[in-house]
């Protein structure tokens, strides 16, 4: 797959982290002639702790669907409620919350925590086998890094499995993202011959070594593998810009270590999210917004403060409940509920940040980044307060390249399969399946 | 023929015994089914599955001790009316009692003389922690790479040693690649200058070319050698014919020696037998001995977390170290040595918890000044440290609460434990007379990591004491419990011990909550972080903060009251503070806190959650730890020697599914 050389490259410069600029677009505008159809994008923003009942319902819809207005809630993705699926009554049979939620979200099974076993692969990643091929990396696993006690735990930290007792690293720092994307490999163990050696010396395991155990050295082949795909891309890619010598040395790359400013840290992940996709590095992502059970602090958004976590146990105001921090104590129930909501309509400001990124670049066929993406964007909690494991906040932004039609509400009447949803957007990847995990049918609803 | 029918006599004698038996498990097995199905599956069946018990997929995963500690809660449940709850179905005395009994003779009284499993421990890779010990002992230089690599987190075992969560993936491999190329070119360059970097060259380049031995012989001599102590076993002929033919094609390529050689030294970094704990299979059902070389490897990584020195190596070359009395030597020897400070700083770090202590546990630097890092570092040292005093002094386990020493410096005295005449920052030994600490239960980082942010927690610090310590977890709250009634939440005059008092007044709470309320209150001379005080005290908001003229401080008024550290077991025996604490738990709960000890130091010696196959093992070092007055080095010399630290066995097709 060729992509236009000149249009990636200098989106990937100039656009990271500001907008694009206009001059650009008409460069990219003049390759629409004769492009082939852009693929299909895939990602899953999570967010944990769920939400204060009744923020996720929008406020007008017309008869036939249409979303007329957001809520004040959700206003930061107003200008975007065109692009939107906005589905109610949505949940997981098999596992949700802070800690089941995370590692069955995506699987569609349950967790056992004892084996750590999640049932099956997770949706991204099955869709990263079968378009994965044509790309740099098959999958981005991007997460903020995480605070808080529940930081190193496995469940809350991993939407993302390669198979069932396989959860997959997810990248937290900016500069090891973007390095994966476009530095070439270091070092003299990348080459040729020393990989030759090590592959040779996994294969004369093969025999010493139990079924079982061949399963794991699997894991070893396949990251070697991983590896001489992306030499095979960085040397191809050197080739090509060879003739640009000058554009490699300006790539931005972002400072190493984690911004301290959080918006600027998720922005920052979001950029590269967008760059991943629009250069074609990769056409699958997750990104966990925080942990399952995050303890961070919002108190850089005006009038909020406490944990999250704690926020979102907004019916008990006192400042007392095991999820406090003993020094937060609000005033009333509504105004903690308030505050969670706050947190929330912050989130949606970044993912609002993230949707204007994808619709401000236009791909070789005219139509927008959003246009070629599916982007589910939800929490495995309902209520916060309530543990509440119905009506999961769920969106989907994009038109999946023309199979889906958004800028509506999608109400059920019965609790609907999240699995239901996964099946129907995997279909739009192009995998040939009529099933995935629990689901009972894909999620039809979606073309409208 | 002969042969044959000898062979069916004995199979048809093994089978008719282990049919009787069979067969009233069974029996009991379908009666226990029919009480379920009655009472219990409208909550815990196909349908739903409240709580995560699944009782129908319970049933069929037998034996059922494979879930004991789920059945054992059930039990637990059933026992104290908990379940069924009100309102649900009904369960007749009757079939209570008789469920009860089925239930414990089956899980709490099962036989065990029959089950000989040493279990399976997988291929893994190394943890991070491992792979810089590894890497430092290879090359001989401290590098500590792995801090570029992402958090390692810990699975079901608490330990992050387990194979369960050790997997390899491209962008660990990368990092490796990366990391292989600058461990090379940082330890060994063309000049070495310093002590450390002639040290490295001297570890990795054990044979150089000289007027006796050819620049060939000299790189097939030191790769020999380099390979064995990187694969932790003898490389194979094929392995090093590969290896050299990649220092040949270095060399006529055009690079010296040394360059060539350390070609060879980063790929090997990067070779599975290196990255990886790898052992080797056996044809056979039955459980078999592992080889010298692993049983190296396995008594380097649980005491040292790294790889074998040339002493285990060459013991195993000679296949002498299975010999039980070379393994005890050698264990005595590897407990010296300061790398088996590890079991500390890794293993209790982890099990104790103490390694959160300056990461995930830590104050705001802004508000709480005095909460530096070398503060935390200091307070993780004074646990690692008096962990490895209980190993290397062959103390009592009971030691681990009752002690009355321990390890600080001068930050720790002074900001912590109120006490003066304590210079510098080196730990050391102190004998703590007054009793106010001493033991784990008085390490800052205990009660650090059971406190909340800025609040001491008695709950929390409670259910550590009986789940980490004792390894007796009480039950999960009910769906809704651990909400206080709001007016009583809200009273900032009414102490967390008055409002808990309130809360636990109903039934449902106080079953509880009586368990652990009274161990974590005795600790309340403790604050969030471990400092003492004799009051509390309250800050109440005099006015409001809109007030034109608000001052954070002047607007408080300040109350206090005295702490009451009294309680009593809930078997009845009375105690104050910590002292009294630590001398209930000796005295009452000695038996939780050997086989607690025992469970988790087992199951970081073999890297995988325990089984219920391995409780022969475990009641087999508790009964020799009894005739040993429950001594630390008799718990390390029996799990080296224990069957399955020796041995391993393909797990059943069962287990694999």
């Amino acid at each position: 797959m060729r992509i236009s050389r000149h249009i990636p490259r200098r989106a990937v410069l100039r656009s990271f982290g500001a907008a694009l600029s206009l001059p650009l677009l008409d460069a990219m505008a003049q390759s629409v002639r004769a492009a082939p159809k852009p693929p299909t994008r895939l990602a899953y923003l999570y967010f944990p702790n769920g939400i204060p009942r009744g923020v996720w319902e929008p406020a007008t819809v017309a008869p036939d669907g249409r979303l007329l207005e957001l809520n004040q809630w959700m206003r930061p993705l107003e200008p975007f409620k065109g692009d939107l699926i906005v589905p109610t009554n949505i949940w997981t049979p098999l596992g949700n919350g802070h800690v089941y939620g995370p590692p069955t979200w995506l699987t569609g099974h349950d967790y056992d925590r004892h084996k750590v076993d999640a049932g099956g692969a997770s949706a991204d990643q099955l869709a990263a086998r079968h378009v994965g091929p044509q790309t740099l990396l098959p999958s981005l696993e991007l997460s903020l890094k995480g605070e808080g006690f529940m930081s190193n735990s496995l469940p809350r930290n991993h939407i993302s499995w390669a198979a069932p007792n396989r959860p997959i690293a997810r990248e937290v720092e900016p500069r090891a993202v973007f390095d994966r994307m476009f530095r070439p490999l270091e070092g003299g163990a990348s080459d040729r011959s020393v990989l030759d050696l090590v592959l040779a010396d996994a294969r004369s395991l093969r025999s010493r070594v139990s079924h079982s155990d061949n399963e794991r050295l699997d894991q070893y082949f396949e990251s070697i593998r991983a590896l001489e795909k992306r030499i095979e891309f960085s040397e191809r890619r050197s080739q090509e810009m060879d003739s640009d010598r000058a554009l490699t040395d300006t790539l931005a790359r972002p400072a190493p270590g984690i911004p301290p400013d959080h918006k600027e840290y998720m922005r920052l992940m979001m950029d590269l999210l967008v760059l991943a996709f629009q250069s074609n590095a990769t056409h699958v992502a997750t990104f966990m917004l925080d942990h399952g059970q995050s303890n961070r602090y919002f108190n850089f958004i005006p009038e909020v403060r406490g944990t999250w976590h704690a926020l979102s146990h907004y019916k008990n105001a006192a400042g007392n409940t095991a999820d406090d921090d003993g020094v937060t104590s609000w005033d009333s129930v509504e105004q903690k509920r308030f505050m969670f909501a706050s947190v929330q309509r912050w989130h949606h400001e970044q993912v609002a940040y993230l949707l204007g990124r994808m619709k401000s670049i236009q791909e070789p066929d005219g139509a927008t980044l959003l246009d070629h993406s599916m982007i589910v964007y939800g929490s495995t909690l309902g209520d916060g307060n309530e543990h509440d494991k119905h009506d999961l906040p769920t969106l989907i932004a994009g038109r999946g390249g023309g199979t889906i039609r958004p800028g509506r509400m999608v109400r059920y009447s019965e609790p609907m399969n999240l699995a239901n949803i996964h099946l129907a957007l995997l279909q739009r990847m192009g995998l040939d399946i009529d099933k995935f995990a629990t689901s009972d049918r894909p999620a039809e609803e979606l073309a409208g | 023929m002969h042969r044959l029918n000898k062979y069916w006599l004995v199979l048809v004698c093994i089978l008719a015994v282990s049919s009787t038996a069979d067969a009233s498990t069974d029996k009991a097995v379908d009666e226990i089914r029919q009480t379920l199905k009655g009472s219990c599956y409208g909550c815990h069946g196909e349908e739903l599955q409240q709580g995560g018990i699944h009782f129908p997929a319970l049933l069929a995963d037998r034996p059922l001790v494979r879930n004991r500690k789920t059945w054992q809660r059930a039990i637990g449940a059933l026992e104290s009316g908990a379940m069924p709850p009100e309102g649900a179905a009904e369960l007749a005395e009757a079939d209570r009692a008789r469920l009860v009994d089925n239930l414990d003779s089956i899980i709490n009284h099962f036989d065990y003389s029959d089950i000989n499993d040493p279990g399976f421990e997988p291929l893994r890779r190394l943890t991070h922690t491992e792979y810089d010990n590894t890497v430092r002992d290879l090359i001989g230089i401290d590098l500590k790479p792995a801090r570029r690599f992402s958090d390692e987190m810990a699975g079901e075992t608490g330990f992050d040693n387990s194979a369960t969560t050790l997997h390899l993936q491209s962008s660990l491999m990368e990092r490796y690649i990366a990391t292989a190329e600058r461990v090379v070119e940082e330890a060994l360059p063309a000049q070495p200058q310093t002590v450390e970097h002639r040290r490295a060259f001297k570890t990795v380049f054990t044979t150089l070319p000289s007027d006796e031995v050819s620049p060939s012989e000299a790189a097939k001599r030191t790769l020999q050698r380099f390979l064995r102590r990187a694969f932790r076993r003898q490389p194979t002929n094929r392995e090093m014919t590969r290896a050299l033919a990649l220092y040949q094609s270095g060399r006529e390529s055009g690079l010296d020696f040394e360059q060539s050689l350390k070609a060879v030294v980063s790929g090997t970094l990067i070779s599975p037998s290196f990255l990886m704990r790898v052992e080797a299979t056996k044809e056979t059902d039955q459980a078999w001995k592992i080889d010298d070389w692993e049983l190296a490897s396995r008594l380097s990584y649980f005491l040292w977390a790294s790889m074998p020195d040339d002493e285990l190596f060459d013991l195993a070359g000679r296949n002498q170290l299975h010999d039980p009395q070379v393994l005890l030597a050698q264990l005595d020897r590897m407990l010296a040595d300061p790398r088996a400070d590890s079991l500390g700083t890794v293993m209790a770090a982890q099990w104790l918890g103490f390694g959160r202590v300056g990461k995930s546990v830590r104050m705001g630097a802004i508000d709480h000044p005095w909460c530096t890092d070398s503060l935390m570092d200091a307070m993780r040292a004074e646990s690692s440290m008096f962990f490895m005093s209980l190993l290397r002094e062959d103390a009592p386990i009971s030691r681990l609460v009752g002690a009355d020493y321990s390890y600080v410096n001068q930050e720790i005295a002074e900001t912590l434990y109120d006490m003066k005449g304590i210079y510098g920052s080196h730990m050391r030994r102190i004998a703590l007379k007054d009793q106010r600490r001493g033991g784990v239960l008085g390490h800052g980082t205990t009660l650090a990591i059971t406190s909340n942010y800025n609040q001491t927690s008695p709950v929390k610090r409670g259910h550590w004491i009986l789940e980490t310590l004792l390894g007796t977890p009480p039950p999960p709250p009910p769906p809704n419990a651990s909400v206080f009634d709001q007016e009583v939440s809200r009273d900032k005059q009414l102490t967390f011990r008055e409002k808990l008092a309130l809360h636990s007044e109903q039934e449902s709470c106080r079953s509880c909550h009586s368990q652990f309320d009274p161990l974590g209150f005795s600790l309340e001379n403790f604050s969030y972080f471990g400092q003492w005080r004799d009051n509390y005290t309250f800050r109440i908001r005099i006015k409001k903060p809109e007030d034109i003229n608000y001052d954070p401080e002047s607007n408080f008024r300040r109350v206090t009251k005295p702490i009451d550290v009294s309680g009593t077991l809930p078997e009845g025996a009375p105690f104050n503070g910590l002292a009294g604490l630590k001398k209930v738990l000796v005295e009452h709960r000695h038996d939780d806190l050997v086989r607690q000890t025992v469970t988790k130091t087992l199951a970081y010696a073999l890297g995988r959650p325990l089984e219920y196959y391995d409780e022969p093992t475990i009641r087999n070092v508790i009964a020799s730890l009894e005739a040993n007055e429950f001594r630390f080095q008799t718990l390390l010399r029996e799990i080296v020697q224990s069957y399955p630290f020796l041995y391993k066995k393909h797990p059943t097709d069962l287990e694999t599914q």
